[in-house]
């Protein structure tokens, strides 16, 4: 029994106890009472007919009518005339009334009415003695009427005294330990929440432990997160511009070249300042510096306006960007050239070169090298071309469907006739078992024609907002391939689905509908997704965990200072992005960074799965680093 | 009404009322705390007047115990007694001031005689109106007498204080009766002292006698 309910129930037992004590004192106290002045009274009257009988003449009509006159007043019950030998001279005798009062109160209160006795005399000879018994029905009736006032009295001031003792124990005792128990709760699910320190001392106590506990977890956190982001930077960036460097670059750009839910196409740009060293030398290390600065928050400034973009410093002089999904060069280019010319004009580049761009758009699964040496030969006719110029590339490939129109009907198409499967990729735990099977979606353009990998279409889907069709149809294909067998099944869902409070609801349904297959699906997020709509995704994570399904986050890394918001919300697990893997095994700095974060994400209780590992080198290297799993073209097909 | 005292009051309803008998221990203490050790010659003398006079024959004892409280008490009011219009006073009482008016003679003569075991059916306590003759005339009182009666039927004997001769009542031409009583067959009253104000005059003083010893 909840400790709510054994309060409730002692304050009523109290009440039940108070009243049925008063109760029988108040009526024993009433029938004493009520006895005692019916034997007065019965004495009283006895005495006052005697009185005026002993004065009156003793014919027999004189003493019949004043006995009548008395017994006719209904109050007797028994009115007699006893002469001195003790026979009963008169006697008048009346029934009780029935029906006023119950049987078995009357039974329960007994009232005897004690006879009054009177001596009559006749100048100086005896006459008799009369006696009366007065009904006890009117004193029944009084204790009777006194009881039921009593008990509607307690009837009414135990509903409200009950009521108001609800409305205290609630206020005051179960609303805190409901909250007490909902953190606790939480805290079992590993979800790090505060709450505010309710007033019975006790659970203040209690609550203030656990706010305590989760504040050092806090703190734990952030000092961790901010020891890791320094350890990440320095293994990835640049120091002085900020960008990426040349290695972290590489494996974001293979990424982009290689990933299954990478763009299909993109454009890069190489930019290269003419004659840094002239510059360094000429104006000073300080001055060469402030230009390498200005350039960078140019390439900084074009990430942020274009979603999955990267930006590096390769080396000295040279920068690189990334724009996936970008088809159109010219426009970022001749901003780039402007700022260029601007640096120019502030006197940072001297000289007579001033700086040259290369762009080329690349296609998804294109060779890294080929594309590198493509630029490079754009570069040469950029320099070629002049003291400050761009030259392009062009790649030749397939061109794809390509207005938003013809998008809509393809996707449209795809989604009414279910042209729509389920791709496995393994992944697996430290000692080669397989976790969970990454099932990314793929759609057949038209039929009979060819399967588009995720990053083909997702772009466009969530351009167009039709992720959340697309995004149901994976769960709805996940959960029939668990119901077919599969031990689990992760699927992603896309940033712009979980925002959709309908696409939530939904989602909810399917999963609960089969909600025996619920903790074998594993739901992951990208990174972007997450942190571009916190609070919503906070929602959905509270949403779909009741339901048991796994709930994660992949792509991280990228955005890893943010690890302190993770500790409250309930994830499962966490997908570590390619681009931290590529090379691990060569690359301390970002050792140290994977290290702290498979650490930190153990003390949450977070399982840390590795994407995109290529060799069987930085495989090996990972159960070392604290992951619990990993992904990718090294991880062996047939353990699946 | 207190709930102990409704208890009580509970318990003795049950009692009946049944001829007095003396605890003479008790009744001496009850004296001694309220009048000191002075009326004590008079008490020893009332208690061997009682026994000796129980062995006698029912004549014999209204004479002794008519002769008793006429010789050894005397008239006086209840205003310069007991302060008060109309007292009255228990048979001790009585014995402790040595003074008392009609009621208090009547109640110690009736009292007595049932200690000497006279059945309380023939005796009545009886209001009468007394003419006296004043210097000016007949003059007429509120008196109160003790009658006895032989039998149910029978003319009684009355005891006064004023004529200390037993006569039967056919040779008492001064007194007209008005209203008798004892206490045979009466609802003596609870016993609690808060609620003597619904008791009458005669349950009162039932019920103090019987708190100082007459039970």
């Amino acid at each position: 029994m909840s400790l709510f309910r054994q309060i409730w129930l002692a304050i009523v037992a109290s009440a039940l106890v108070a009243f049925a004590g008063s109760f029988a004192v108040s009526m024993l106290a009433g029938r004493i009472y009520l006895t005692h002045h019916l034997a007065v009274k019965n004495n009283d009257n006895a005495a006052s007919l005697a009185l005026s009988m002993s004065q009156l003449d003793k014919d027999a009509v004189t003493v019949e009518l004043q006995i009548a006159a008395v017994f006719d007043s209904g109050q007797y019950q028994v009115v007699r005339v006893i002469d001195p030998n003790g026979t009963v001279m008169i006697e008048k005798i009346s029934p009780a009334p029935v029906g006023e009062v119950p049987e078995w109160f009357v039974r329960l209160f007994p009232i005897v009415s004690q006879p009054g006795r009177a001596q009559v005399s006749d100048g100086w000879s005896q006459f008799g003695t009369v006696e009366l018994i007065s009904h006890s029905h009117f004193a029944h009736f009084a204790l009777w009427q006194g009881a039921r006032d009593l008990l509607l009295w307690f009837v009414f001031g135990g509903l409200l005294v009950g009521l108001l003792a609800t409305r205290f124990l609630h206020n005051n005792i179960k609303r805190p330990l409901d909250a007490v128990v909902a953190q606790a709760a939480a805290i079992s699910e590993k979800r790090f929440i505060r709450i505010a320190e309710p007033r019975p001392p006790e659970l203040k106590s209690v609550v203030g432990a656990m706010n305590a506990m989760v504040d050092r977890l806090k703190t734990m956190f952030a000092q961790e997160a901010e020891r890791l982001e320094a350890l990440r930077r320095e293994a990835t960036l640049d120091p002085l511009t900020g960008l990426a460097n040349r290695a972290y670059f590489l494996n974001q750009l293979d990424a982009a070249l290689s990933d299954d839910d990478a763009q299909p196409t993109g454009t890069l740009l190489l930019l290269r300042i003419a004659d840094l060293a002239g510059i360094n030398r000429r104006l000073g290390r300080e001055l060469a510096d402030e230009l390498l600065r200005r350039l960078g928050a140019a390439l900084h400034e074009q990430v942020a306006s274009h979603p999955g973009a990267a930006a590096a410093r390769l080396n000295g002089a040279d920068f690189a960007l990334l724009l996936p999904g970008l088809q159109e060069a010219a426009p970022v280019a001749e901003r780039l050239l402007a700022t260029f010319g601007e640096l120019a004009s502030a006197g940072l580049i001297d000289g007579e070169h001033v700086g040259h761009i290369a762009s080329s758009t690349y296609l998804h699964g294109q060779n890294i090298g080929a594309l590198l040496a493509r630029l490079d030969g754009a570069l040469a006719t950029a320099e070629a071309q002049g003291t400050l110029a761009w030259s392009h590339a062009e790649s030749s490939g397939p061109a794809l469907a390509t207005t938003n129109a013809d998008w809509r009907k393809l996707l449209d198409g795809a989604i009414q006739a279910q042209r729509l499967r389920l791709i496995e990729f393994p992944v697996a735990d430290s000692h080669g078992q397989l976790l969970h099977l990454e099932c990314p979606l793929r759609l057949q353009a038209a039929e009979g024609g060819e399967w588009l990998a995720a990053g083909s279409f997702m772009p466009m889907a969530s351009r167009l907002a039709m992720t959340a069709e697309l995004d149901l149809a994976a769960a709805r294909l996940a959960l029939d391939r668990i119901a077919a067998g599969a031990a689990a099944v992760a699927v992603n869902l896309s940033g712009e689905s979980i925002i959709d409070a309908d696409f939530c609801q939904r989602l909810l349904a399917l999963i609960g509908a089969r909600q025996e297959l619920a903790p074998r699906l594993w739901l992951e997020v990208s990174e972007v997704g997450v942190f571009r709509h916190f609070q919503e995704f906070q929602t959905f994570c509270n949403l779909l965990r009741p339901l048991g399904c796994r709930l994660g986050i992949e792509h991280f890394g990228r955005q890893f200072s943010e690890i302190g918001h993770l500790h409250d919300i309930g994830l499962d697990y966490l997908k570590v992005d390619a681009s931290f893997i590529r090379a691990v095994d060569s690359q301390p700095g970002n050792q140290a960074f994977l290290k702290g974060l498979c650490d930190i994400a153990h003390n949450i209780d977070l399982t840390v799965i590795a994407e995109g590992v290529q060799t069987a080198a930085e495989l090996s290297i990972l159960p070392e680093l604290g992951f619990d799993g990993a992904t990718g073209p090294a991880v062996p097909r047939e353990k699946a | 009404m207190s709930l102990a005292g409704t208890l009580f009051a509970a318990l003795l309803l049950l009692v009946p009322a049944s001829a007095f008998g003396l605890d003479f221990g008790r009744l001496q203490q009850s004296l001694t705390s309220r009048f000191g050790n002075a009326p004590l010659a008079l008490f020893a003398d009332w208690k061997t007047m009682l026994n000796e006079g129980s062995k006698l024959g029912e004549k014999e004892k209204l004479r002794r115990v008519n002769d008793f409280f006429n010789q050894r008490i005397a008239f006086d009011d209840d205003i310069s007694i007991w302060g008060q219009s109309d007292y009255w006073a228990t048979p001790l009482e009585l014995i402790g001031m040595g003074r008392g008016d009609c009621e208090d003679f009547s109640i110690a003569k009736y009292y007595s005689l049932l200690a000497m075991g006279v059945p309380v059916g023939k005796l009545r306590l009886v209001y009468v109106r007394a003419r006296q003759n004043g210097p000016a005339g007949p003059v007429l009182q509120a008196h109160m007498v003790l009658a006895y009666y032989p039998t149910p039927n029978a003319e009684p004997l009355i005891l006064d204080n004023l004529k200390s001769e037993i006569l039967p009542a056919s040779r008492r031409t001064d007194l007209s009766p008005i209203f008798s009583f004892n206490s045979a067959g009466l609802w003596q009253g609870t016993g609690n002292q808060s609620s003597t104000s619904t008791l009458s005059r005669w349950q009162d003083l039932l019920m103090r006698a019987r708190a100082e010893g007459f039970e």
